[in-house]
C-alpha cells in the first residue's frame, strides 16, 4: 500500500511541476478575462468578458485576456505560449486562440505586453501586424492609463482580422472530421475486468436475493448514476453547450505573436 | 483429477494468462511508442520550419538596406547554403550549427549597416525577427519535451521488456537540443 501511495504521490508531483508557474491563476472553463493585476473596473471586466464570449461563440476563435502583477521571471512571450498550450486556448483542430498578456507598469519596472497568436491565426495576424496593433492601438491608451480603452481598441482590430480566417462554418466543417484515437487494448482489458467485476457482483446478488440474474443486474446498476462517468462521457465533445463559450478547446501555440513594453 | 494435477493446471493457466496479459500490454505499449515517436518527428519538422523561417528573413533584411547590394552576394550565399542544409539536417547539433550561420548573417547586416534602424518598415521587421526567434525557441522546447516523453517511455523497465516481446527494436532514443551554449542564441540586436 505504501508503495502504491508513493507512486501516486510521485505521479502527482511530476504532474504539478509540468504545469504553469504559480503566478498564473488556474484556468476557469467559463472565463476568458483574468485581471489578476487589478487594472480594470468590475464592469469593464464584465464587458470584455461578454465581448469575448460572444465572439468565441460566433466564430470559435478564443481570446484570453490576462493581467499579472509579475511574470515570475518569465519572458512575456514564453509565458503566453505556455498559457496557450497548457490551457488549450482555441479549438484543437484550428489552433485559433489568442492570449493577451499584460504586466502593468510599476514605479521600478516597465509595463509589458505580449499578444500570442495560435498556429492557425498566424496567417491572419502575422507578427508584423500584431506589432502595429499594440504600437498604434494599445500603447497610446496605456500611456494615459486608459487600460480598458487600450485593450478594447486592440481587441476590435484582432477580432476583425481573426474573423476573416475562422468563422463558425470553418469550425463546423473541421469538427466533423475529428477522429478517435487508439488505446483500445487497455480499454478492452479494463472493460473485461470491469465486466467480470459487475457480473460477479450481480451473480452474488442474484443468488443472495433469489432473483433472476438480469433482474439483479438491472437493480444493481440502476439508482443514482455516478457523476464521474457522466462527466467522462460528456467532456470535450460539446462546443457551445451550456453557458459561456463552452470551455477551452485545446488549441496550441507555434510561437507566433509580438509584444513590447511601455 | 487429483489435487496435484489440478494445482499444476491452475499454475499453467495462471502463467499462460499472465503471458497473454503481458503480451496485450506489450501491444498497447507498442502503439504508445509509435505515437510518441511520430510526435517527435512532427516536432522535428516544426523545428526545421522555424529555423528556415529565420533564414528567410535575411534576404528581406538585405533588401531593405541600399548599401548592402555590394556584399549581398557573400551574405546571401551563406544563408542559402545553410537554409538548404536545414531540410536534410538529422540531429539537433547539426541544425543548431546552421542556425548559428543564419544568426551570423543577421549580425553582419546589422553591424555593417546601422542605418537599417531608420528604414521605414523597421519596426515591422523587428517584430518579424523577434517572432522568428520566438518560434525557434518554442519549437526547440516542444521538440525537447516530445523527445523526453518518447525516450522516457521506451526506456521504462517493463515497457522495454514488453517491446522486446512484441518484437521490435525500431524505436530510437533521440537527442534533445542542448541548453544554450551561446552558439545557438539569436544575435542580440540592440533596437534602441
Amino acid at each position: 500500500m505504501k508503495f502504491i501511495s508513493t507512486l501516486i504521490l510521485a505521479w502527482c508531483v511530476g504532474h504539478v511541476y509540468a504545469q504553469l508557474p504559480e503566478c498564473v491563476p488556474p484556468k476557469d472553463e467559463a472565463r476568458l478575462v483574468y485581471d489578476m493585476a487589478n487594472m480594470l473596473q468590475p464592469q469593464e471586466i464584465q464587458q470584455l468578458e461578454q465581448n469575448l464570449q460572444s465572439f468565441a461563440q460566433k466564430t470559435s476563435n478564443q481570446i484570453v485576456i490576462l493581467t499579472l502583477p509579475d511574470l515570475c521571471g518569465y519572458e512575456p512571450s514564453d509565458l503566453s505560449f505556455k498559457i496557450m498550450d497548457e490551457w488549450g486556448v482555441g479549438q484543437a483542430d484550428l489552433d485559433n486562440g489568442v492570449v493577451l498578456l499584460i504586466k502593468p507598469k510599476t514605479s521600478d519596472s516597465k509595463g509589458q505586453i505580449f499578444i500570442a497568436t495560435g498556429r492557425g491565426l498566424e496567417g491572419a495576424l502575422p507578427d508584423g501586424k500584431i506589432h502595429l496593433i499594440w504600437e498604434n492601438e494599445i500603447i497610446p491608451q496605456f500611456k494615459q492609463n486608459n487600460y480598458y480603452q487600450g485593450i478594447l481598441n486592440g481587441l476590435t482590430v484582432i477580432e476583425q482580422l481573426a474573423q476573416k480566417e475562422f468563422d463558425i462554418d470553418t469550425y463546423a466543417k473541421k469538427h466533423k472530421e475529428k477522429k478517435d484515437k487508439g488505446g483500445w487494448v487497455g480499454l478492452l482489458i479494463f472493460g473485461a475486468i470491469a465486466l467480470l467485476f459487475i457480473f460477479g457482483k450481480n451473480r452474488n446478488m442474484a443468488r443472495a436475493n433469489n432473483l433472476p440474474f438480469w433482474t439483479a443486474f438491472w437493480l444493481a446498476n440502476s439508482g443514482p448514476r455516478r457523476g464521474y462517468w457522466n462527466d467522462f462521457n460528456s467532456r470535450n465533445d460539446g462546443w457551445g453547450g451550456g453557458g459561456g463559450f463552452g470551455g477551452f478547446g485545446g488549441g496550441s501555440s507555434g510561437g507566433g505573436g509580438a509584444g513590447g513594453s511601455w | 483429477m487429483n489435487k496435484a494435477t489440478r494445482t499444476i493446471l491452475i499454475l499453467v493457466g495462471v502463467i499462460l494468462g499472465a503471458f497473454v496479459l503481458f503480451y496485450l500490454y506489450g501491444t498497447s505499449v507498442y502503439n504508445g511508442a509509435v505515437e510518441k515517436q511520430e510526435a517527435v518527428k512532427k516536432e522535428w519538422g516544426n523545428v526545421q520550419v522555424a529555423y528556415q523561417r529565420r533564414a528567410d528573413l535575411v534576404p528581406q533584411l538585405v533588401a531593405t538596406v541600399k548599401g548592402a547590394k555590394d556584399n549581398e552576394r557573400a551574405i546571401l550565399e551563406n544563408v542559402t547554403r545553410a537554409r538548404s542544409g536545414m531540410s536534410s539536417a538529422q540531429s539537433p547539433a547539426e541544425l543548431q550549427k546552421l542556425g548559428t550561420d543564419i544568426n551570423k548573417a543577421i549580425n553582419i547586416v546589422f553591424e555593417n549597416y546601422p542605418e537599417i534602424r531608420s528604414t521605414q518598415n523597421f519596426s515591422e521587421l523587428q517584430a518579424q525577427l523577434e517572432g522568428s526567434e520566438n518560434r525557434v525557441s518554442k519549437a526547440r522546447s516542444d521538440y525537447n519535451s516530445a523527445v523526453e516523453k518518447s525516450n522516457g517511455f521506451i526506456r521504462g523497465f517493463w515497457k522495454k521488456k514488453a517491446l522486446a516481446l512484441v518484437g521490435d527494436d525500431e524505436f530510437k532514443v533521440y537527442d534533445a537540443f542542448a541548453a544554450a551554449e551561446g552558439s545557438e542564441n539569436a544575435p542580440k540586436v540592440d533596437f534602441n
